[in-house]
């Protein structure tokens, strides 16, 4: 039976207008709580968006806060794959999909009536580097996606479950100029899959941070570039488990001075 | 990946320290660009015997790290050679490229000695694994822009906005985009817009604006690399900054360290605009003149 696939060529925002966008967010504030895009009355039929030769398959996503995280990323992801590296990493894309196509989304997941909204990273790309991709509302789908499909597996988006285990795995890993290499980053998360399965989970805060820590200084003395999947995992794999203990030991001091 | 000056845990030839002494390790690379890669020609030597040595065997091997944020591309390549090339499809870069040359160990090394180490180390030896580094060179920067055009103007750089502000000053300079952007009070972006559809206006208004922005920009810059602020790494970032680098370099002027006058650069920067505008002004006054004996 066929699918009926909808296809649609993505709009992007004139590079200026962007820019308008961006330099005058303290003036503009009140906008970004408004129920609907406003873009078209902002600019005042002044031609601030074009259209791309991108065609990309239409996609809904998930009204919902982190929880609707993965689902989002598998459809994004998958209706996006074929995006270009330059594509991806296009501001004017993305703050195009964030202020107009995923509006409604974006004023859910990342409400800019709470006090701690940051409407630069969240809607816009407020730095050069690859941050901005994994802050943007809609850009960081795209790249968790990036980061995690593995198309030797039967269900591709496995690890990104990993990968979105919890917001502080997603911070600290893609965070780090380590994860930049896909083989490493693939390589963390099989780990957390195995010790998932192992019962013996690595994604709370207080055991995955200090093994990424570890990871970005072993990372400092030794290219973990050089090595091999299997000889990565072996280099990796003690930090976990020294780690994992030291936080076991510590839980059991606290349940014995309870007691 | 910036290397910055760490202690290792066993002695590493490096600029940064004299872990080994009355050694050297050198590199350079060459690159260009073409439609489908970037091509880069290394070349990478060390006089220090054992490293040499290590190299010839197969234990070690020569290698360059190259990193670039806005891309998310990380990659090792390395070769038993101390000249070769490697390719990056070129979609895989873009703005700051990070590279750092590299000896690194290919396999275990136990008990690695080297008549050159600290004799702080006395007569001791490491166990040296896989990818550990054995030598370090000092890191290069390069900007690789997609759209780069070489008789691309100076302007494109900049971007005059409105500013919504209720006390917006006179002129406002923003530098922390991509552009750079010279914020006017809506008035005066009105009429500014109005006055740049006049051709024989428009090297008049660069010379209002864009010269005292740049003199500005140029100041800052001399400032903060000669105190070594870390914060000009950001700005190093922006396009704006890459693509001035790189109309300067042509000039024969070298940003990271500014010797001549900055109003002089400035205005060589944007090729020379004064006397263009002071005749377009003239221009423009006769031609205001005529129009009222006309009519």
């Amino acid at each position: 039976m066929k699918v009926k696939v909808n296809l649609m060529f993505l709009n992007y925002l004139e590079r200026n207008s962007l820019l308008n966008l961006k330099v005058n967010l303290d003036s503009n504030n009140k906008l970004y709580t408004q129920s609907s895009p406003w873009l078209d009355s902002y600019f005042n039929h002044h031609n601030w968006q074009f259209q791309s030769k991108v065609e990309v398959e239409d996609v809904k996503l998930e009204i919902g806060n982190f929880e609707t995280d993965l689902e989002n990323t598998k459809r994004l992801y998958s209706a996006f794959k074929d995006l270009t590296i330059p594509q991806a990493s296009d501001e004017r894309l993305w703050t195009y999909l964030t202020h107009v196509e995923f509006w409604k989304y974006m004023r859910v997941r990342w409400s800019s009536d709470k006090p701690d909204a940051d409407v630069l990273s969240r809607y816009f790309f407020s730095s050069n580097s690859d941050r901005a991709l994994i802050r943007n509302g809609i850009a960081r789908l795209w790249w968790f996606g990036y980061a995690s499909y593995d198309e030797t597996r039967r269900d591709k988006f496995e690890l990104t479950k990993y990968l979105l285990s919890t917001q502080d795995v997603v911070e600290n890993l893609l965070g780090r100029s380590f994860s930049r290499n896909p083989k490493v980053t693939k390589t963390i998360l099989r780990i957390m899959e195995q010790r998932e399965k192992a019962n013996n989970p690595i994604k709370t805060r207080k055991i995955f941070r200090p093994i990424s820590e570890h990871i970005n200084w072993l990372g400092g003395v030794k290219i973990l570039d050089a090595l091999t999947e299997e000889e990565l995992e072996k280099e990796l794999m003690p930090i976990v488990e020294r780690v994992g203990k030291r936080y076991f030991i510590s839980q059991l001091k606290k349940v014995k001075k309870a007691n | 990946m910036q290397i910055k000056p760490r202690n290792y845990p066993h002695p590493v030839l490096s600029h940064f320290s004299d872990d080994i002494v009355e050694s050297t390790f050198s590199s350079t690379f060459g690159w260009e660009v073409t439609e489908a890669s970037c091509i880069f020609t290394a070349s990478l030597d060390t006089n220090n015997r054992e490293i040499a040595d290590l190299a010839e065997q197969g234990k070690a091997v020569y290698a360059y790290h190259v990193e670039c944020s806005q891309t998310r591309f990380r990659e090792l390549f390395r070769s038993d050679r101390k000249s070769f090339v490697f390719k990056i499809p070129s979609d895989k870069l873009e703005g700051l490229v990070e590279l750092t040359p590299l000896i690194i160990a290919a396999e275990r090394i136990p008990a690695y000695k080297n008549e050159k180490f600290n004799k702080d180390y006395e007569a001791r030896s490491f166990d040296i694994n896989k990818g550990d580094i054995i030598a370090v060179g000092q890191g290069e920067k390069l900007t690789v822009t997609r759209d780069y055009d070489p008789l691309k103007k100076i302007s494109s750089i900049f971007s005059v906005q409105p500013n919504s502000s209720a006390a917006a000053p006179p002129i406002e300079v923003n530098i922390d985009w991509e552009k750079v952007v010279i914020k006017l009070p809506k008035e005066s972006f009105e009429r500014y817009g109005l006055l740049k559809k006049r051709p024989s206006l428009r090297t008049t208004l660069s010379s209002l604006l864009i010269v005292p922005t740049l003199v500005h920009i140029l100041n800052l810059l001399k400032e903060l690399y000669a105190e070594e602020d870390l914060a000009v790494a950001e700005y190093e970032k922006r396009r704006w900054f890459q693509v001035l680098d790189l109309r300067m370099q042509k000039l024969g002027f070298d940003i990271r360290s500014l010797e001549d006058d900055t109003l002089f650069i400035a205005q060589q920067i944007i090729g020379n605009p004064l006397t263009k505008a002071l005749s377009d002004l003239e221009e423009f006054v006769n031609e205001s003149e005529g129009e009222l004996n006309v009519s």
